[in-house]
């Protein structure tokens, strides 16, 4: 690795990995087409583009969890072959993918080594050894890892550092994320951003697909942008010159003809008239287990409140509380009817491999049996009205798993609207999603809210709560420490979300260093 | 496609087993055609054995739906057999037809459902897996059959129930077909047609079968919709009691028309052969029913030359190459051994790890 080239070697010993007109296809469609792609030593290259433009593909393709159908891909300066995963890691590229791959009763050190034990004379296994070498990995990242705790007891933070960390441990040069953001709240996303910078100044090649525009506009010093399975550019990013208007051209090539759809949607809801809406739902010091605290909460018809908070500081105890999953261990709850939209729309939003009729009414069938027995005909209707209402492709046969993030979601919102329900949960309702999806979604729970429920959007994307809520609300370690306009700024929003008292005093145990405090 | 695979590997072990016999692996297959679709009595005798195995595979398979291996119709159907015999010949002996053979069917039906019950509310109220639960169900119910046939149920001296009355029993094929006379064929098998297609479009057309498949599919999902799941997995299991308990139409009341131990044993594991190999469908169901019922019989027809147990090993020759051949399966059946190795803590008590 560290062996001199002569000169002149130095361009091509900076390209890590590259694709030479890579095609894939996916049953009938081309999930990739003719991409050529270089990925370089020492920066970030952010891939964007909409759900099912063929990022995750292509990078797979890289990483070889897949083969090309035609077209090559070269790692260092030679093809990748055979095309598999093992020789990919042996020749220093991985991947972290969007749902991790740990094994929950293991602990982090056991995943991190896991496939690529140390082992002593007789096989035996060298676990000292191993500790110290994933200590160091995880000083050169400037993170702690608790080594010896079980993954299931872990953070999605700390669980995704345990992944890069594996991949490090493997000696990748060339670590590929796929949406490592989606599931982190801005300080965390704040955190690997400065991780990911660490790895890119040592040499390493880095590769991250994101959604989110600011993390491009912040961190990226390469980006490439995918439309429907090609590649529209790739390009550096000039921080010198006009950033807004560079992300600008990465935003319009995302979204090609539908860009800048503007519409009415975008304006946020007039501001609460205060004697106006009846409240829809009243919590008054509540206890949940051990999850949630003393929250008092009111929401009025017509509004949208925002709940921000770190994942892990009570939201999940305030959804399933609000979904009459669990029952308050103390204080009271009047709620009107109540739909929920759930944060994990693969685990729990949908059954991915029934049809979109069946998910479309998922829990509705009571409704459309008589004596036990389903009237077809009107369920049909009712799930074709739904569907074409939700803008997701329109067969309804085809199952939830063969639609795109955005769609999925498309359907789980749907339902949960079609409800007429007073109150409406929406858990990160966009996590994952595209940016045109997101928007549609965007505008179905305002549209909501204009027809009189009231909503309660708990996110841990600070831009969405701006846009959507009149108030947000922060959960910290299971109390709302704090109600706030949507006018407060990310570094104000961030420090109460950590629990974190005065801006100069940060905890020491604070688990994201490196957070824009 | 796995369907053939299963077929294609049957074939290939049956010529090995046979030529490993030393016998002619082309003389045994004709022998084998001939003892069973060759004659109206061969296949009589097919459809004969195939009854309760369609019964029973229908059983499985509707558990299996609802992600539940149910491994326990064999100690269903011995229980329902049981209790069909005693009922059966409990009853005056004038009871018209059209009273004793449904009063009969349904004590044999709740037995089963009843049997079934236990694993079914361990699993739904205490979470205990169903697939240990139902083992060891099999053998309480094998122990506790022989116990009451032996103790008071039974004839004295014999280990055999009196005969059922008249109206009870299930009307033979050959009553009205005559040329399926001598075999044991009876209108059971129709009955048992009927319950699969009833079955299957249950699943479709009704609220109960389509949360189930729903279920099967993603409880929690379910779960989060409010859809009361333990219940239903009760539910699912009990009715899978219930169609197990109903193939003793075919032993019980379709031939012997007493019971005495070890009736019908193995037909409640056969079932899942058939429930693996259906698939899930109507027709994958019948025709498994008929090729394990045909493997039975050709065990039979070859005996002479080649022991009966060669067609065993077929059986289980088949389900492997089905379960390799499917990934579906392949994820049914391992969760089903894994899961509850695996995943020990979920439910009560859960996080207490030293």
């Amino acid at each position: 690795m560290a062996a001199a080239n002569g000169p002149g070697g130095e361009e091509t010993q900076l390209e890590l990995a590259r694709t030479r007109s890579v095609t894939k296809r996916c049953g009938t469609t081309v999930a990739v087409r003719a991409v050529s792609c270089a990925f370089r030593a020492g920066e970030i290259h952010a891939i964007c583009g909409e759900n099912g433009a063929g990022k995750t593909t292509l990078l797979k393709l890289v990483a070889g969890m897949s083969a090309p159908d035609s077209g090559e891909v070269f790692v260092g300066a030679s093809k990748l072959d055979p095309h598999t995963p093992k020789e990919a890691i042996a020749r220093g590229v991985a991947m972290v993918l969007q749902h991790f791959a740990l094994v929950p009763v293991f602990t982090a050190l056991e995943n991190i080594i896991l496939g690529a034990e140390p082992a002593g004379p007789l096989g035996v296994l060298d676990l000292e050894a191993a500790r110290a070498r994933a200590k160091r990995i995880a000083e050169e990242l400037g993170v702690t890892i608790p080594l010896d705790t079980r993954v299931e007891e872990l953070g999605i933070g700390d669980r995704q550092r345990i992944e890069i960390a594996r991949a490090l441990f493997r000696d990748a040069r060339l670590v590929i994320l796929d949406e490592p953001t989606a599931v982190l709240t801005k300080p965390e996303a704040s955190a690997l951003y400065t991780t990911l910078r660490r790895l890119a100044s040592d040499g390493k090649g880095i590769v991250v697909v994101t959604h989110k525009m600011d993390e491009v506009r912040r961190h990226a010093d390469v980006v490439s942008v995918m439309r429907r399975g090609e590649l529209v550019f790739t390009r550096p990013l000039d921080r010198a010159g006009d950033v807004d208007a560079q992300i600008d051209a990465v935003t319009s090539a995302i979204m090609g003809a539908v860009a800048r759809r503007s519409s009415d949607h975008d304006r946020p809801l007039p501001e609460r008239d205060e004697a106006t809406g009846e409240a829809v739902l009243v919590m008054k010091d509540v206890d949940v287990g051990r999850g949630l605290f003393s929250a008092s909460l009111t929401l009025h018809a017509g509004e949208i409140v925002g709940v921000a908070g770190v994942t892990g500081n009570g939201q999940t105890e305030l959804v399933e509380l609000l979904a009459g999953d669990v029952a308050p261990s103390r204080g009271s709850v009047v709620a009107g009817a109540t739909a929920v939209i759930r944060e994990d729309r693969q685990s729990e939003g949908l059954v991915l491999d029934a049809s979109l009729r069946d998910n479309l009414l998922l829990g509705e069938l009571d409704r459309f049996a008589r004596w036990g027995v389903l009237d077809m005909a009107s369920l049909d209707r009712e799930a074709r009205a739904r569907v074409e209402r939700s803008g997701a492709p329109s067969d309804l046969d085809r199952t939830a798993r063969s639609l795109s993030g955005g769609n999925q979601q498309k359907i789980v919102v749907t339902r949960a609207l079609a409800r007429d329900a007073k109150v409406i949960v929406a858990a990160q309702p966009t996590r994952g999603v595209d940016l045109a999806a997101s928007l549609d979604i965007h505008a179905e729970l305002v549209s909501a809210a204009r027809r009189g429920a009231g909503v309660l959007v708990i996110s841990a994307d600070l831009d969405e709560l701006r846009k959507l809520a009149t108030r947000i609300l922060i959960l910290s370690r299971g109390r709302f420490v704090a109600e706030l306009p949507p006018t407060a700024s990310d570094d104000e929003i961030g420090r109460l979300m950590l629990g974190v008292a005065g801006a100069h005093d940060p905890q020491p145990n604070d688990p994201s260093p490196g957070a824009d405090v | 496609m796995p369907a053939v695979a299963g077929v294609a590997a049957g074939w290939l072990a049956f010529c090995l087993l046979v030529w490993a016999y030393g016998a002619s692996p082309r003389d045994m297959a004709v022998l084998l055609a001939e003892g069973t679709w060759g004659t109206t009595y061969g296949a009589g005798q097919v459809l004969f054995k195939a009854t309760p195995l369609l019964f029973t595979g229908l059983a499985v398979d509707l558990a299996l739906r609802a992600g539940l291996f149910n491994i326990g119709a064999e100690g269903q159907l011995a229980v329902a057999s049981l209790a069909a015999g005693v009922v059966g010949s409990r009853l005056p002996a004038s009871t018209p037809f059209v009273i004793a053979l449904p009063v009969t069917v349904a004590a044999a039906m709740a037995a089963g459902a009843s049997w079934a019950a236990v694993p079914a509310l361990l699993k739904g109220r205490l979470g205990a897996h169903e697939v240990i639960s139902t083992i060891m169900m099999n053998r309480i119910a094998e122990g506790l059959v022989g116990l009451l046939v032996a103790s008071g149920l039974g004839l004295t001296g014999t280990v055999r129930t009196p005969d059922v009355v008249p109206g009870a029993r299930m009307p033979r094929l050959d009553a009205v077909f005559p040329a399926f006379r001598g075999s044991a064929a009876s209108f059971a098998i129709v009955l048992a047609v009927i319950a699969t297609a009833l079955v299957m479009i249950a699943h479709q057309r009704s609220r109960f079968g389509r949360e189930l498949g729903l279920i099967g599919l993603n409880p929690r999902a379910m779960a989060a919709e409010k859809v009361p799941v333990k219940r239903r997995l009760e539910q699912a299991l009990i009715a899978s009691g219930a169609l197990a308990g109903a193939a003793s139409l075919g032993t019980v009341l379709g031939y012997k028309g007493y019971f005495e131990e070890g009736l019908g044993a193995g037909a409640g594991f056969g079932g899942v052969a058939v429930a693996l190999l259906g698939r899930g469908r109507f027709w994958g169901l019948v025709l498994a029913a008929l090729l394990f019922g045909t493997l039975q019989q050709g065990g039979l027809a070859l005996n002479a030359h080649v022991p009966k147990e060669l067609m065993d090993v077929l059986q289980g020759v088949v389900i492997c190459a089905v379960a390799l051949a499917d990934a579906r399966l392949r994820d049914v059946v391992t969760s089903a051994v894994v899961r509850p190795i695996a995943k020990p803590a979920t439910g009560a008590g859960g996080a207490g790890v030293t």
